[in-house]
């Protein structure tokens, strides 16, 4: 039986039980991109929240809190400095973020479709790392030089003793760590994804090359034909002359 | 409650039933998967209906809106089933010969490479290889070459399986 004819005898309880009836339209997409999204629109939302956490904090201790030690005023303006520039640097990040498409388009063809998905993803992501950049080489050290200011010291003798490499190495070493491990998370979270889209890609595009194989044996099969042909047709020729000579 | 306008693009959806069925049925193997699938292609479309001018079928361009979204959507679904009771377990009916014969040919295109299975469905719901290639993004050469030996494929899927049984 022909496929087309199989295929056109299918009825609906072939495609397996009936979908469930769909009296509304899902609010949330549960697309990878849209989950990409969604992920990186919560992080910008806690770094804001926190931003606000850390400006209000040093500004109450610094203006309304009479009792705050000296030692105390230099640190807290240098947290106050940290976390404006980490909120600048976040403004460009929240900027690529709204000019996102909610969903890659579906409505194109499906190579087009595939590529916009892939670039996408791949967007977000580098968005994501450029977030941890922000985050992650400041804040270490700041942790590290708050705790050494609240053991009793101050700036001047934190920056003149060995605590000062404490606050060196905390950045050195916790910012590539936290690079490494939101690159890890997000390969493992969306890297399988991104890989099974670039294979689908390949697939489709690899047509080419099988195109370009099954042309290249077409012609060499025209040639042999072409050939064989011409042997015939010489053999033929040396025939007729051979007869024409005879006559 | 959906709007006026939501209410008319389900009904629109209701009518073209079947090839969400149909794609949905190739991409995703189990019941929870299907009905998720089913949801968001189209909610997918629902969004992308706007872009919607008219310029080929409604039913061409839910084609492209669900295949796309299926070939894109949460990878572990749509992956084949590597034996055929996975797909069985879901099917409705009698195991009567000729319902048997049409489910190793749905199951035969469930192993097939995922776009192959766009090609595929493509052909047997009547494109021509322009069509196919338009909604793909490929040359039209490209598609009957590919067709070709999808049906090659396909029908040596369909034998060993008979032959076993």
């Amino acid at each position: 039986m022909d496929l087309k004819d199989l295929w056109n005898s299918l009825d609906a309880q072939d495609f397996g039980p009936d979908p469930e009836k769909i009296s509304e339209i899902r609010e949330q997409s549960q697309h990878p991109v849209a989950r990409l999204r969604l992920q990186l629109r919560r992080k910008l939302t806690w770094n804001y929240v926190l931003a606000a956490i850390f400006v209000g904090l040093p500004l109450f201790f610094l203006f309304l809190y009479p009792d705050l030690p000296p030692r105390y005023v230099p640190v807290l303006w240098i947290l106050l400095g940290i976390v404006s520039v980490t909120t600048f640097g976040i403004i460009p990040v929240y900027r690529a973020y709204r000019r996102l498409p909610e969903l890659p388009s579906v409505d194109q063809d499906t190579l087009g479709s595939l590529k916009h998905h892939a670039e996408t993803a791949r967007f977000v992501m580098r968005l994501e790392n450029r977030l941890t950049y922000v985050i992650a080489v400041p804040s270490p050290a700041a942790g590290a030089l708050l705790s050494q200011v609240a053991e009793g010291m101050t700036l001047a003798e934190v920056w003149a003793g060995p605590a000062k490499w404490v606050v060196i190495i905390a950045g050195v070493l916790v910012s590539p760590l936290t690079i490494f491990l939101t690159r890890w998370m997000n390969k493992v979270a969306f890297g399988k994804e991104l890989k099974a889209i670039d294979s689908l890609v390949a697939e489709l595009e690899g047509l080419g090359e099988e195109i370009v194989g099954e042309v290249d044996k077409m012609v060499e099969e025209v040639e042999a034909a072409v050939d064989e042909l011409d042997g015939l047709l010489e053999g033929e020729w040396i025939q007729i002359q051979g007869k024409g000579e005879e006559e | 409650m959906p709007t006026p306008a939501e209410q008319a693009f389900l009904d629109r959806i209701r009518t073209n039933e079947g090839i969400l069925r149909k794609v949905v049925s190739l991409y995703a193997d189990q019941r929870a998967d299907r009905e998720d699938l089913y949801q968001e292609i189209v909610l997918q479309a629902w969004r992308a209906f706007p872009r919607f001018k008219g310029k080929s079928k409604f039913s061409t361009w839910l084609y492209q809106v669900a295949l796309n979204t299926a070939l894109t959507y949460r990878r572990q679904v749509a992956r084949a089933p590597k034996q055929r009771e996975v797909l069985e377990q879901d099917a409705v009916g009698n195991p009567e010969p000729a319902r048997e014969a049409r489910q190793v040919l749905l199951w035969a295109i469930r192993q097939l490479p995922e776009t192959d299975r766009m090609i595929t469905l493509l052909h047997l719901e009547g494109y021509d290889n322009g069509e196919i290639a338009n909604i793909a993004g490929l040359k039209r050469n490209h598609v009957g070459v590919k067709l070709h030996r999808i049906k090659s494929r396909l029908n040596e899927i369909i034998q060993r399986e008979q032959a076993w049984t």
